[in-house]
């Protein structure tokens, strides 16, 4: 019986309105469940564009994509249950504690009563915030912040979670906790659709990877077979540098 | 269900932490309402029944002066003054107290007006009867009254005054020409007969407001600057809601409710929800403030009719109308810069078209029919059938179903453009 991939992408291209380029210029993908999946690439190269589309945000303007077997757009109400997301920007009512946030969060996607009440006490002592429950976000350090967001994006235990460069402006030891909590995550089953600009972050966290530039895939694979099948790149950096070049990526 | 109650619940908690959002929510009409209704006050008064000290100097201390004194304080809305500071007032304090402006109107009654009008009443009579050649009127001595006027009072004060008088001064001469054919007649007759007596006009005459129900209340800055107010700072929700809109979009928010499961309708109908109920309490304290505030600062209280229930649907209409508006702006606008100036402007542009600032009747008859488009005028309207003339649901039903068919429009209009621009 074949195994449904997480996600599944055929031949989709995205062209915003006015724009020359298209954002999405044809890629196709297919990612197993359970894995650490990177999506990098530098700036522009189309990885947001990409997650908007598979969280239905956006519209693609051709092509198809499936998440667990779900078709984007049809079932999108579906797929919004199932999938979390992790957004780059710290989408929290500053004015709102780090409780009534998660009460909020949790609220949209079904949670109520006690169960919702545990699990927003339970997220916040595994990433250090159950002190500090009751203070509005806007009183909170950037590593709080960036912690709390990851929470509002778990809250519900989703399949598959998507996260846009989730540990981008935090200390090193919040960074470790979220990995470490990450790493976790997905040894209980939940694929991790991850995008950063950290690269030896991506190198040791994802299972697999793909580089996207100028809206096309251009490699993927497990991190340390791309590394192997490409001589001197040693690292993904350098094989990320060797594969985009060291052009500037203003857009 | 749980979804709405939850987003009620957030939009809540956002709306009580927001100091300067409140304030200006609460405060600033209340303020508005306080202010404008003091500096408008005498404005009204001067159009309904304006209370003029006149400075009277009665050089004639006979009947014509002391007639006209008591014809003026009869009126209500002229006080008679004789004295300054405890002097008597002579003609040269008069005129310099008016043309100072302290008072807008002086008048002397001259010396030997009574005895002037007596004396043409007998001429007149003799002359009636047959015994004098007919008179020429210069032969005849006038009575002189001077009106000395503020040169910046207006003429239909002027022309009233003049009327006022001249109402006081013929009832006069009347009774004085009685009494003269009187004693005339009882010089020929046996016995003297029954004094003759104006018996008053033959006319009466009766006011009634053009209203079935409701005709004690008169228009005046209260009844006119309260709901005018409140309507407007119901529309100056748009800050607030417009800042509320703009920030959940700028800080990635509105990206996370949309991968959320739920549409996007349930995230709006929180938000109308708190805004509606903000805007109902904003309405139940301007018209409770114009009840029992204004009256301390010696401003008549705000009548609110006998309908409450066409007053509580004017008021959730005109929230909702606000409403919709907002978000509409709020959809429209890339930022809070742009919501906000555009926002402010638009709405007081609105507010004055539609009567807020000066009521409509006051207008030139193109701002009256542009006035129209404005759906503060709308809810104004709706404001003045209730409180003013009475009415009640039938009489504000077209300007509910203009303010709920704005609300529905605006908002239907708002969802497209929000799906459309983030649909990218």
């Amino acid at each position: 019986m074949p195994v449904t991939p997480a996600i599944e992408i055929i031949d989709l291209f995205k062209t915003y309105k006015g724009a020359e380029d298209p954002a999405l210029n044809g890629i196709s993908l297919s990612v197993p469940m359970g894995e650490i999946f990177g999506l990098l690439g530098p700036n522009g190269a189309g990885k947001t564009t990409t997650i908007n589309i598979l969280c239905g945000i956006l519209r693609a303007s051709s092509g198809k994509a499936h998440i667990a077997g779900l078709e984007i757009g049809r079932d999108i109400e579906e797929i919004k249950r199932i999938i979390g997301v992790v957004p780059q920007d710290i989408a929290l009512y500053p004015s709102l504690t780090a409780r009534e946030n998660l009460s909020f969060i949790g609220s949209m996607y079904g949670l109520h009563g006690n169960t919702l009440k545990k699990r927003i006490d339970e997220s916040l002592q595994i990433f250090g915030l159950h002190n500090f429950a009751n203070r509005t976000v806007r009183t909170y350090s950037g590593g709080m912040k960036r912690r709390l967001n990851l929470i509002a994006g778990i809250m519900h235990r989703p399949k598959i979670l998507f996260l846009d460069e989730p540990t981008v402006g935090i200390d090193v030891q919040s960074r470790t906790v979220i990995v470490d909590f990450l790493k976790n995550l997905n040894a209980e089953g939940t694929t991790i659709i991850y995008t950063s600009h950290y690269l030896e972050e991506a190198e040791h966290f994802c299972s697999y990877i793909a580089i996207l530039d100028l809206g096309k895939i251009i490699i993927h694979g497990r991190p340390l077979n791309l590394i192997q099948e490409n001589p001197g790149s040693g690292n993904l950096e350098t094989l990320f540098l060797q594969l985009t070049g060291r052009k500037l990526r203003d857009h | 269900m749980r979804r709405i109650l939850a987003s009620i619940k957030k939009e809540f908690f956002i709306m009580v932490r927001d100091w300067a959002g409140l304030g200006m929510i609460f405060l600033m009409p209340t303020l508005l309402v306080l202010v404008m209704t003091l500096i408008q006050d005498s404005s009204f008064r001067k159009l309904n029944e304006t209370s003029l000290t006149v400075l009277y100097l009665d050089e004639d201390q006979d009947s014509l002066g002391i007639q006209v004194k008591k014809g003026f304080e009869s009126t209500g809305f002229l006080k008679v003054q004789t004295e300054l500071k405890g002097q008597t007032i002579t003609e040269d304090i008069l005129f310099d107290q008016v043309a100072k402006g302290k008072y807008q109107m002086g008048l002397v009654i001259r010396k030997g007006a009574t005895e002037a009008i007596r004396e043409r009443g007998q001429k007149l009579v003799q002359q009636t009867l047959g015994f004098e050649e007919g008179l020429k009127d210069d032969s005849l001595s006038k009575a002189r009254i001077i009106l000395y006027f503020d040169p910046a009072i207006k003429n239909s004060f002027k022309v009233t005054i003049r009327n006022a008088l001249q109402n006081f001064t013929s009832q006069i001469e009347g009774a004085i020409l009685f009494q003269a054919l009187t004693d005339e007649l009882a010089q020929y007759l046996p016995e003297p007969p029954q004094p003759l007596t104006n018996p008053g006009g033959g006319i009466s005459y009766e006011e009634i407001y053009a209203t079935d129900k409701y005709n004690e209340i008169i228009p005046n800055s209260v009844q006119h600057n309260v709901p005018a107010w409140t309507i407007f700072a119901m529309f100056f929700i748009i800050i607030p809601l417009t800042g509320n809109i703009i920030k959940e979009r700028e800080s990635g928010l509105a990206t996370r409710l949309r991968m959320m499961p739920g549409n996007r309708f349930q995230a709006l109908t929180a938000k109308v929800f708190i805004y509606m109920i903000v805007g109902l309490l904003q309405c139940l304290l301007m018209l409770q403030f114009g009840k029992h505030i204004l009256p301390m600062f010696d401003l008549p209280a705000l009548v609110f009719g006998p309908h409450k229930l066409a007053l509580a649907l004017m008021a959730l209409a005109t929230i909702l109308a606000a409403t919709g508006y907002s978000v509409l702006v709020g959809s429209i606008a890339h930022t809070h810069d742009q919501a906000a100036v555009f926002g402010t402007v638009s709405v007081i542009l609105l507010a004055a078209i539609g009567g807020i600032w000066v009521p409509v009747f006051m207008m030139p008859d193109l701002m009256q029919s542009a006035s129209i488009i404005s759906p503060l005028n709308w809810s104004l309207s709706g404001f003045y059938d209730i409180l003013l003339r009475g009415g009640g649901l039938p009489e504000i039903a077209g300007n509910l179903a203009s303010l709920f068919g704005f609300f529905l429009v605006t908002l239907i209009v708002a969802v497209v453009i929000s799906e459309r621009k983030a649909g990218g």
